[in-house]
């Protein structure tokens, strides 16, 4: 029997022409702008001065940001009105970026669902583990 | 650059193209389903690996631009994240000459069914089918590639042929069904 199924899977297509041309005329484009970079560098310069200075501001400003987002919310000043509920408020997220506070409990139950759900710590050995049953009933 | 090893110059470079061009690029169409894509991956491969040249040894480099080719391939086909049917004009070149409106049809149905067996592969049974048909490597040349035992090479070869085998005859046993439903209606 004759795998007829295979020839059509590995059919031998042909790729299209002047490849290795076009090869050549993008890595002799490469080769010329080495060489354009190397004679630039020999002059003593590496590209106009507002370049650099563009640079050197942005990673100015990215670590003035870094600096800022590391401090604590109180540290950074953070109003109090923003905080509101914290069992509202308290979304990673804003509480990451210092928009909300962390919940005093790591699991509190939203204002609105406090008569269908309730959570209690368990008590585990290890200090460095917080475990919750967080039980919900269903509301219709 | 480590001792003895044989840089790759302009010369080693093209020659590997000439050789290479062609089973790479049938490799390469097989995840991207679009002629000028496969070619451009193809070209991308060698630039990386001219670029590269200082680092790679001219005993490995075969296995090497497979190796790019394929990774570069499989990560245009993530980020594209698009099923794509393949338009005529762009479909790839075969080696006789032009079909008929007819024989258009029917290549693009029956290519139309082999890619959707060859996309039911798993990508780690694809590469390996891939690269033993396409490329007609050994198995030890294609677990240098893809960094596997020949052993584990031999055995996904066979599962990805079987599982090929029995996707194109149930498409096939579909068409026949379809058709012959056609037949009785009229159409």
């Amino acid at each position: 029997m004759t795998e007829r199924w295979k020839e059509q899977v590995f059919e031998e297509l042909e790729p299209p022409p002047g490849g290795l041309s076009r090869l050549r005329t993008r890595i002799d484009t490469h080769n010329a702008r080495g060489v354009e970079k190397n004679m630039r560098s020999a002059d003593g310069g590496t590209g106009p001065w507002f370049g650099r200075a563009a640079v050197l501001g942005a990673l100015a400003v990215a670590v003035a940001m870094l600096f800022v987002l590391s401090r604590a919310p109180s540290e950074r000043g953070c109003p109090a009105e923003m905080w509101g509920d914290p069992a509202e408020n308290a979304h990673p997220a804003l509480v990451h970026y210092g928009l909300a506070r962390a919940p005093e409990q790591p699991v509190t139950i939203a204002p609105a669902r406090r008569h269908t759900s309730a959570a209690i710590r368990v008590p585990v050995e290890r200090t460095d583990v917080v475990f919750y049953w967080v039980s919900s009933a269903k509301s219709n | 650059m480590a001792a003895g090893r044989e840089a790759i110059d302009r010369a080693a470079l093209e020659e590997l193209y000439a050789r290479v061009e062609k089973p790479l690029y049938n490799v390469v169409y097989r995840w991207l389903w679009d002629a000028e894509e496969a070619h451009d991956i193809v070209q991308e491969a060698f630039y990386r690996l001219w670029r590269a040249r200082a680092r790679v040894d001219l005993a490995t480099v075969e296995p090497l631009v497979y190796r790019i080719a394929i990774n570069l391939a499989s990560n245009r086909r993530r980020s594209r994240r698009l099923w794509q049917w393949v338009s005529w004009d762009r479909s790839p070149r075969r080696h006789s000459g032009a079909p008929d409106a007819g024989e258009s049809l029917a290549l693009e149905q029956r290519r139309a069914a082999v890619r959707r067996a060859v996309e039911a592969l798993p990508e780690r049974q694809k590469r390996v089918v891939m690269l033993c048909e396409l490329a007609g490597m050994t198995y030890r040349q294609v677990a240098d590639i893809l960094d596997i035992p020949p052993g584990t090479v031999a055995s996904r070869r066979h599962a990805a042929l079987k599982k090929l085998r029995r996707s194109l005859a149930a498409l096939t046993a579909e068409k026949r069904d379809h058709d012959r439903a056609l037949e009785r209606t009229g159409l």
